[in-house]
């Protein structure tokens, strides 16, 4: 067995970058840089140790590979900056994320093979921008009872950035889809942890009719900047509203099939659940597994904080809300544990696949302790419910999102 | 500024290295993560040689859950098939020492 155990800390990123390039970090340059040894992290940076270059407040539930994820109070904004977007690597990430360099191979079921750079994609294809809804098919799993194996996630393996880039349909046609395509398959350059170079980390893909939709982007920029490397640059699919991995990072290749794709991660009970109700801890046979689609219905209360104490009657309450591949018609808030709810003033999303803000304000009667709940409700008439849905690998947790307030 | 850093460095490192003669958990601080328990060790060398130990401790599953992990490790994640002896050994610290009980 090989173990790779690099880890994208801050004591990473200077092996990597030098000690010239970590003055930058300081803010002034540093005289003797040349004289620290290769692995040498300054006092300055060893005190942060474990933070994540140019991501702030993440909570890390795992370095190696890094996975982090954001309180709900520091998703307030209504589009993510990329210092707030969540991590999640199945792998070890490249160590080549050069963009001038990089190659998109679209191959398979196709007319024509292509071989595309990222300078390619923005001259050959029409270049957009949409704030799109990311979620980690796992977020909420922490709260499973019996627990599901897997990264712990409690509510913040979500976000919404701006994504730019070019639509996935427009490179697909390009390539020409073959009539007997069913199913896309997505590779990356991250390395699989047990350093086997012949196992991807992860490999999905989604049916060619879901690829289709025209808010799935080939991205290369993040709110306007180069992606976070943690988030895939320099290039990356995003597919809006199904689980993250569909989302595949460091992207160099899709390849179009003829069966549904088998990669690392679409099979066994990877991003499925039972195609039935089951009792919690209830053991299910792996053939009755469905591979996960759209996300649910869901929200997020991302002001106040929870546990934060009030001083006047009344203040609002505000958040975000989403529903995979369909949109929020109504948020509903509750502060007495759900015997009467308030509707919430909700806006639309600023385009399709956007989570949705919204705000209400709520009276506190007296001194005590409370709860805020919010419920949303998706165009087709789903509401999130109170208990989880449990199923055995702990995915789409959409039980509604609850705040403790004091009002002092 | 930069030099009075390197010293106190330089401090700092000595006293890890002394440290470190005292035992592997200065090695591996990782290693402190586990629980004391009967095969502790052969959960930290086995699981660490490709993830963090946080992957382990994070969770708290149970032995049925841990049953089937370890097949998955092995089925899907290129973990080595372990003997009967060695596998009982880590389902047992797993499904007693990372268990729901334990939260």
């Amino acid at each position: 067995m090989t173990g790779n155990k690099q880890s994208w800390s801050r004591r990473n990123f200077l092996m990597r970058t030098g000690g010239a390039s970590a003055g930058l970090l300081f803010g002034m340059a540093i005289p003797f840089s040349r004289n620290m040894p290769a692995s040498f992290v300054p006092l300055e940076l060893a005190q942060n140790a474990g933070e994540i270059v140019g991501k702030d407040g993440l909570t890390e539930l795992n370095d190696r590979p890094l996975n982090a994820e954001t309180p709900p109070h520091l998703l307030d904004d209504v589009v993510t900056p990329t210092n707030r977007h969540f991590i999640r690597n199945n792998g070890n990430p490249p160590e080549d994320m050069d963009a001038a360099a990089w190659r998109l191979t679209i191959d398979g079921l196709v007319d024509k093979v292509l071989s595309l750079s990222i300078a390619d994609l923005k001259e050959q294809f029409e270049v957009v921008s949409y704030d799109l809804l990311m979620e980690c098919g796992g977020n909420g799993r922490a709260f499973f009872d019996p627990p599901a194996s897997g990264n712990q996630w409690t509510y913040g393996a979500v976000a919404c950035s701006n994504w730019t880039g070019v639509r996935l349909r427009d490179v697909l046609n390009a390539a020409g889809v073959k009539p007997e395509v069913i199913y896309t398959a997505h590779e990356g350059t991250d390395s699989h942890l047990s350093g086997n170079p012949d196992l991807h980390p992860v490999s999905r893909g989604m049916p060619i009719d879901k690829a289709m939709d025209p808010y799935n982007l080939i991205a290369f920029e993040q709110n306007g900047a180069a992606l976070h490397p943690m988030n895939g640059a320099p290039l990356r699919l995003v597919v809006p509203g199904w689980p993250g991995s569909c989302s595949q990072k460091w992207l160099n290749r899709i390849y179009l099939r003829d069966q549904v794709h088998d990669g690392a991660k679409m099979t066994g009970t990877s991003y499925r659940v039972p195609g039935y109700k089951v009792e919690p801890g209830q053991s299910v046979p792996t053939e009755d597994f469905k591979i996960i689609e759209a996300m649910p219905v869901k929200s997020l209360i991302t002001y106040p904080e929870t546990m934060a104490s009030v001083s006047d009657s009344t203040f609002e309450v505000r958040g975000h809300a989403w529903a995979g591949d369909t949109s929020i018609t109504a948020v509903d808030v509750s502060h007495d544990f759900g015997a009467t709810w308030q509707h919430a003033e909700l806006d639309g999303p600023t385009n399709r696949n956007a989570w949705q803000s919204w705000r209400a304000n709520v009276n506190l009667p007296q001194k005590g302790y409370y709860e805020i709940w919010a419920r949303a409700t998706d165009a087709n008439g789903r509401s999130q419910p109170f208990a989880i849905d449990w199923n055995p690998k702990g995915y789409l947790n959409n039980s509604l999102h609850r705040v403790a307030v004091r009002r002092v | 500024m930069i030099m009075i850093r390197l010293f106190v460095f330089s401090w700092i490192f000595i006293i890890v290295a002394v440290g470190s003669v005292n035992g592997q958990e200065d090695d591996y601080p990782e290693m402190a993560l586990l629980p004391q328990g009967e095969g502790r060790e052969e959960v930290f060398y086995l699981c660490s040689a490709c993830h963090s130990i946080k992957t382990v401790v994070q969770q708290k599953l149970s032995r049925e859950v841990w049953d089937k992990t370890l097949d998955y490790m092995v089925a899907e994640q290129g973990m080595p098939e372990l003997d009967a002896e060695d596998r009982l050994k880590i389902l047992n610290y797993l499904g007693s020492n990372v268990s729901p009980e334990k939260k």
